[in-house]
């Protein structure tokens, strides 16, 4: 699979199962990690990502594109409202895939240091935990029972339930 | 169950083998005297109410018991007056009693002064409508026994000033106590006996204690002493002394004698039971520490038992199943008289104490053999990802979060949110349900329930508000609610922001129409004291408050309660006889107040209330028994002008506590069509479904377990509301 090309600068990302992904260096930009490695002149015309599987990355991918097309605040103190309101509703749309993928792609944009995705996957997932028991949100979020709080610990935890306004 | 088993299979003849475990009851049926055949008493105990005893003890039969002194008990039957002690089975027999004025039934406590083998132990009984002690000594020497009658009105009269009776004579520490009828005064009792003659005199030890600021016009003190200890139970009643409405217990420091408010009754009991101005309390250890520290208090007709925890603050009702067939139960008593200790229910005990451990530590084990390596994508995240993501779980979300794992718990350090902003989004935030709020006084803490989830959060409760309150209202976040002796204030727990408001007369309901922050605030208030009965105060406007004379036609004031803003006109239920409705009340002139309709007929057997809920332009009305049962609700159909009786309320919830009632759209399935109330089962909050007409519990996603009424339920005595979270 590649990405349409355009007269810019290519950047080709190869995925843990040796899928190759050629995209716009504007897009690639987004992540700070490849940024790095390009201003570092560190990276090659193929950027492996070893730990990043090719539904994961294809998703990136579609994020970035996406916002790098979009106008940033940086550029044009006069953003189009518009622009904001359809970024908006990408990202609502795009946030809405299963938890396993979340967490993926959670772990690829923090890999590929990638601030406003992994603050969208974090909303993501304080979102889907709204309104749940700890035993509802560790059956979300897939907890291994190994890693739970004993039953003191638990209580203890709950009674710390404060809010301590002093 | 074992204990069950005795309770229907055999008739005692004699004193059953009561476990020192307990305190005893005895019920008896005294209109089966035209066949003694089917007279029984009824042996029973608050603490394990399927455990009774079915008896038909020769002593007792015709014969109503009094009370218990010194393992004695008093019994009476008309004029004839005897006391027993079941242990020993010795009798004493007092003569007929004939008063003076031939009233007999005009009798009220009795009191043993010291046991009767004291040459100077003396019967003595009130009188109920006369300033009188009526008493005969008990000296066996004698030949014969015979009863005095001596009034104590004079003395009373120079002591007090107050022409009223003597009740709730108790020992203390050698001494004899007892307050005066309207509950003012504490006396001492002097009783000396000197040959022939009885001296019983009479000395004021001061004022008892009023809790005020209880607004509850229905109060009755009770005098208890123990051993070396003297107590003060104040208990508020509404309905006609029918539903508990606050309890204060009060013990009087003998040095300084003065009193002072209990907290904490730990492992006692105090138990009171009242009928017909006859009070009898008693006080006692409890052998097991997690039935201590209870007042028990029993109805008129001792079917229905409060229990207020003093340290929680809480009430449960409970009733007792055994005692149905009693229909005509005419005394009931403490029985005093510890008799051997049960020690199968010590064996009981211990057994179980065993199988518990043994069931601990098998469970352990489960969790180890259990525990599969499931992968955890969660554990994958580095901590500063799940830092982040803690960020945008504001409150609820964030303790529970917490709470979930090891590591999760580790990325969340406990916030304190008033000084943090890690409060990213704030504004798109909305909770499920409106929480549950609670002050305790004593403990200086505010707790906040989660009705949906069960979870409890605490905040400290601000320096102002650690004193006595009165809540009125509970909207858009703030609670209006007034401090003792001190003005009203807004309250809002989530900003911590607190407003007060000029100050105003008693006023017994209120209700405001915006937030305190908004410039549109008005705060209205209705009483039924003084020349005036609408009290207005734009918050935003100068700081005082506009009054409105209504005129009721001759009538006395109307109370209003539940007024809620509909839109610009203010709706109240006016003595629970109608839904009245206030137009254009912000413009004195212009301003009118009309019935809007008259409250339904409902299938109600017992005291009917009533809690009128608006939503969306529509009024509701949910019409309750005295104890839960049965709900029904009503929609006033405008066209017709009438209520139509609806079976379900589809998409809305509703909460409902003493002064507000809140309506909103369920948020989630599970909250539709049911009604919150603020009483607890098991530690969760109730609520009722239209749909099943049964209470339930809800714990996480399945309602639980399910009840036809409150009884067994606890709830609140303290501060309490539903408020709607908003940090605005």
């Amino acid at each position: 699979m590649s990405t349409s090309s355009s007269s810019s600068k290519k950047i080709v990302l190869k995925s843990a199962d040796n899928e190759t992904f050629e995209i716009d260096e504007i897009v690639a930009l987004e992540s700070q990690a490849i940024k790095n490695m390009i201003e570092d002149e560190c990276a090659d015309n193929v950027i492996p990502l070893g730990n990043i599987d090719s539904k994961t990355l294809s998703k990136i991918i579609e994020y970035c594109k996406k916002h790098a097309e979009s106008p940033k605040k940086d550029d044009n103190a006069d953003i189009d409202e518009k622009a904001v309101e359809d970024l908006k509703s990408f990202d609502a749309e795009f946030a809405k895939v299963d938890m396993p993928l979340i967490q993926d792609i959670l772990m690829a944009a923090n890999f590929l240091n990638i601030d406003n995705l992994i603050g969208l996957m974090c909303r993501t997932i304080a979102d889907r935990i709204k309104g749940k028991t700890p035993e509802e949100i560790r059956k979300i979020l897939n907890i291994n029972k190994n890693d739970l709080l004993s039953p003191e610990q638990e209580a203890k935890a709950r009674e710390e339930n404060s809010w301590a306004f002093d | 169950m074992e204990q069950k088993q005795f309770c229907c299979d055999s008739v005692y003849d004699q004193l059953p083998p009561l476990s020192t475990n307990y305190s005893w009851f005895v019920a008896q049926n005294l209109n089966a005297e035209d066949n003694t055949n089917t007279e029984v008493q009824i042996f029973f105990t608050l603490q394990d109410p399927l455990s009774h005893y079915r008896c038909r003890i020769t002593e007792l039969l015709g014969k109503r018991v009094r009370g218990c002194f010194y393992g004695w008990v008093i019994l009476s039957n008309d004029l004839m007056w005897s006391l027993w002690n079941p242990t020993t089975s010795k009798i004493i027999r007092l003569p007929p009693l004939i008063l003076k004025d031939g009233d007999s039934s005009s009798i009220g406590e009795c009191f043993l002064s010291c046991p009767p083998n004291d040459p100077s132990s003396i019967l003595l009984l009130t009188r109920l409508d006369d300033t009188t002690f009526v008493f005969s000594k008990l000296d066996r020497k004698r030949k014969r026994l015979r009863w005095t009658e001596m009034s104590y009105a004079k003395q009373l009269m120079n002591l007090t000033g107050e022409d009223g009776l003597i009740r709730n004579l108790t020992h203390c520490n050698g001494k004899v106590y007892a307050i005066t009828m309207a509950g003012q005064y504490l006396v001492q009792v002097g009783i000396v006996v000197r040959d022939r003659e009885v001296v019983i005199s009479l000395s004021p030890l001061g004022i008892l204690p009023r809790p005020s600021f209880l607004y509850c016009p229905n109060q009755i003190s009770f005098l208890k002493g123990s051993f070396t200890e003297l107590f003060i139970i104040v208990i508020g009643f509404k309905d006609m002394y029918e539903i508990v409405s606050s309890v204060h217990l009060f013990k009087l420091d003998m040095t300084s004698m003065t009193w002072e408010e209990i907290e904490d009754l730990k492992d006692k009991i105090v138990t009171i039971e009242y009928e017909r101005f006859c009070y009898s309390v008693s006080y006692s250890s409890a052998v097991a520490s997690e039935l201590g520290g209870y007042i028990h208090i029993l109805d008129k007709k001792g079917k229905i038992i409060n229990s207020y925890h003093v340290k929680e603050k809480t009430i449960t009702l409970s009733s007792m199943p055994c005692l149905a067939e009693t229909n005509h139960v005419s005394a009931w008593s403490m029985l005093e008289c510890r008799l051997e200790a049960d020690n199968e229910d010590l064996i009981q005990k211990e057994e179980d104490k065993v199988k518990d451990i043994g069931l601990r530590s098998v469970k352990d084990d489960e969790v180890e053999f259990n525990s599969t390596p499931d992968e955890s994508h969660l554990l994958n995240l580095p901590m500063h990802i799940l830092e982040m993501i803690m960020e945008f779980c504001v409150g609820i979300e964030y303790l529970k979060f917490r709470a979930t794992c090891k590591r999760c718990h580790l990325a969340a350090p406990l916030i304190k949110w008033k000084n943090e902003a890690p409060v990213k989004r704030l504004h798109t935030y909305s909770l499920v349900s409106p929480w549950h709020i609670v002050f305790d006084k004593h403990q200086r803490i505010i707790t906040l329930t989660d009705p949906v989830f069960g979870d409890k959060y605490f905040i400290k409760t601000p320096q102002q508000l650690i004193c006595n309150l009165r809540m009125y209202n509970s909207k858009y976040g703030w609670l209006l609610m007034q401090v003792e002796g001190g003005p009203l204030v807004f309250y809002n727990p989530f900003t911590s922001d607190i407003r007060e408001l000029p100050l105003v007369g008693y006023l017994e309901s209120i209700c405001f129409s915006a937030p305190p922050t908004s410039s549109d605030c008005m705060v209205v208030g209705f009483t039924s004291y003084g020349n005036w009965h609408v009290y207005i105060h734009f918050v935003a406007r100068e700081p005082s408050w506009h009054r409105i004379f209504l005129d009721f036609g001759g009538d006395a004031p109307f109370s209003y309660s539940f007024p809620t803003f509909n839109g610009r006109d203010l709706y109240a239920l006016c003595k629970d006889v109608s839904v009245d409705v206030f137009t254009d009340i912000d413009n004195e002139d212009f301003f009118f107040w009309d019935v809007v309709v008259y409250t339904p007929t409902s299938c109600c057997a017992s005291l009917g209330q009533y809690f009128p809920v608006v939503f969306d332009q529509h009024l509701l009305l949910v019409v309750m028994g005295k104890f839960g049962e049965p709900i029904e609700v009503f929609e006033y159909i405008d066209y017709t002008k009438e209520w139509e009786k609806i079976d379900d309320i589809g998409s809305l919830t509703i909460y409902i506590c003493d002064t507000t009632c809140i309506c909103i759209e369920a948020k989630i399935p599970k909250m539709e069509n049911k009604i919150y109330f603020p009483r607890l089962h098991s530690g969760n909050i109730v609520f009722y479904s239209l749909e099943t007409q049964r209470y339930h519990t809800s714990n996480g996603e399945n309602a639980q377990e399910n009840f036809g009424d409150f009884f067994g339920m606890k709830h609140d005595l303290t501060p309490q509301q539903w408020i709607e979270p908003s940090w605005s």
